[in-house]
């Protein structure tokens, strides 16, 4: 994961290429001592698009997970605390947007949205903010009878520092978890979405862009689906490895 | 029981109705106006003209919702712009292999991770179970684009064994379910075991060791029959992530069905074709939250006496 993050921010120095250079008299190329992994359709050296593709990868799932985390956690929040109308009225949109599938609705508004980096985190945000207003609900549900907090509560402590300074902290743990699994689900389908033709098409193909023309090479050129595949393979795993690690950390020994 | 049967069937219809409006109202959330899109940069006044008569787009909006709503129910779901077939008929057409898909995944999901799943309970802690627990996760990070083309390479390409995609033959069926049922049985596995778990802490499950019952019938008769109705709502709920990954998986080995349809439909900005894969599929997964409740409901005596009065 480090590994990865590390790679894209340094991705200038990892290689000597210029990301997109097109050189069509170098398509297709085997590995060799001067394109690591070869070079894709266009020409363009295959190392060099994973590095600056992973920038891409990270940067739009750090900022969905970014605005999910912090709707689906504030609504949760509120929804549990105050209870009443709020409440009922989240809780019932939650389960009918639930009763749709989320990857058919982001891949509804992908679609009918231009592609760019902004309709790519807004399409995967508005499917991905309501588990974690859900859960975090529930938590709070249960924390708002703690006895710590109805003690704050009777010594008259005002509502927001309440929910700031005594629900809050009871809830990174999950949250962190919940981050963690949201993280994951954003890479799958950012890949997915890019796969299918729905990221943003600038000048540095995203690692499902890649893949989908390596799809088309496969016989010739196998390492063109099996790079990009490999590098989503390993972040997803590292990210499920520290939710794992997590998870039973959370749980105490 | 009844009453709690027809509540479940009528709730379908309001849920129905916004899937029908969603697909309807889809194709407004193009910034500006949609006919650019689809027509592209060099159509003349004259093709506009004709791709909004065709579309009803030359209608008010809430009149071309209503008149999608009378066409949904007549079976009629607009034509294509690409070939000008009904879209009724292209999805009609891409059903079945979906289907068959998705069933034969979710079997193969269910043989393979049900029994793995309660022997990481059995032995928790031992070293089969952290295999089985690496296992699983590696098979969760999987992307079906990374398994898919390593199973081709090697069973197609490098043995020859199957076919590399298309759908002609049982044979060709063998590589994309195991894709696609790959991160399901992951999922299902670990699901299956905590299920297990549970049970097997149980207060009765002792009561049964103490009254010198045997292992092996407290497993069957006891620890299945109680867990089985946690791991049946699992395999509902994770249907919808089936769904989901089957668009995928047919891109990658190129599979007939409807994701292939929705992600060629896309490509081509066919929106009338991309609207009624939305609404199948959205209509699909309805059905199976409903299916996946009638389960329950069935499987669970609780349930069952407690919604009788």
């Amino acid at each position: 994961m480090l590994g990865i993050i590390l790679a894209a921010l340094f991705a200038p120095l990892l290689t000597s290429f210029i990301p997109g250079k097109v050189d069509i008299t170098q398509r297709l190329l085997p590995p060799s001592p001067e394109h690591w992994l070869g070079t894709d359709l266009k020409g363009i050296d295959i190392w060099t698009s994973l590095l600056y593709g992973a920038r891409i990868s990270l940067m739009v799932s750090f900022f969905t997970v970014l605005i999910t985390t912090t709707v689906g956690g504030c609504l949760g929040l509120l929804a549990g605390y105050l209870g009443g109308w709020f409440e009922q009225i989240l809780m019932r949109l939650i389960d009918v947007l639930m009763a749709f599938p989320g990857m058919i609705l982001t891949l509804s508004f992908a679609a009918v949205l231009v592609p760019s980096y902004f309709s790519l985190i807004f399409s995967i945000a508005l499917t991905g903010w309501m588990e974690t207003a859900r859960i975090i609900r529930a938590e709070v549900l249960s924390l708002k009878e703690r006895e710590y907090i109805l003690a704050a509560r009777a010594l008259g402590a005002p509502t927001g520092s309440l929910l700031f300074k005594h629900i809050l902290p009871a809830l990174l743990p999950l949250l962190l978890t919940q981050v963690t699994a949201s993280v994951a689900s954003v890479i799958r389908i950012e890949s997915g979405l890019s796969f299918l033709g729905l990221g943003p098409h600038g000048l540095v193909p995203t690692w499902g862009q890649l893949l989908s023309e390596g799809r088309t090479v496969i016989l010739e050129s196998p390492l063109l689906s099996i790079a990009p595949g490999l590098s989503i393979f390993l972040l997803l795993l590292s990210v499920h490895l520290i939710g794992d690690s997590l998870n039973n950390g959370s749980r105490g020994p | 029981m009844g009453t709690y049967l027809l509540k479940r069937l009528l709730y379908l219809f309001p849920m129905s109705f916004i899937v029908v409006f969603f697909s309807g109202v889809m194709i407004h959330f193009i910034p500006g106006d949609p006919v650019d899109q689809i027509a592209g940069d060099f159509s003349s006044e004259q093709e506009r003209r004709a791709i909004r008569k065709n579309m009803g787009l030359d209608q008010p909006v809430p009149l071309q919702v209503l008149y999608y709503f009378k066409g949904v129910i007549q079976g009629d779901l607009g034509h294509s712009l690409i070939d000008h077939r009904a879209v009724s008929e292209l999805i009609l057409e891409r059903i079945l292999p979906t289907v068959e898909l998705a069933l034969t995944s979710i079997v193969l999901a269910c043989l393979v991770s049900i029994p793995l799943g309660a022997w990481a309970a059995v032995f928790k802690g031992s070293k089969i179970d952290s295999i089985l627990m690496l296992s699983s996760l590696i098979g969760l990070s999987m992307p079906s684009f990374l398994l898919g083309p390593l199973l081709i390479l090697f069973f197609s390409v490098q043995m020859g064994w199957l076919p590399v995609s298309g759908r002609s033959g049982l044979s060709s069926i063998i590589l994309p379910s195991i894709v696609l049922s790959s991160s399901l049985s992951a999922s299902l596995l670990r699901m299956t075991k905590v299920s297990f778990l549970e049970q097997l802490g149980a207060d009765y499950i002792r009561t049964a060791r103490s009254k010198g019952l045997g292992e092996i019938l407290i497993f069957t008769r006891h620890v299945f029959k109680n867990a089985a109705l946690s791991i049946t709502t699992m395999i509902g709920l994770q249907f919808g992530a089936l769904v989901t990954g089957t668009i995928i998986t047919e891109k990658v080995f190129d599979w007939p069905g409807l994701g292939t349809l929705i992600a060629e439909s896309i490509e081509r900005r066919d929106y009338p074709v991309v609207q009624g894969c939305v609404f199948t599929f959205s209509l699909f997964f309805l059905l199976t939250n409903l299916i996946t409740d009638l389960c329950y409901f069935g499987l669970d005596p609780r349930i069952r006496l407690a919604r009788f009065d």
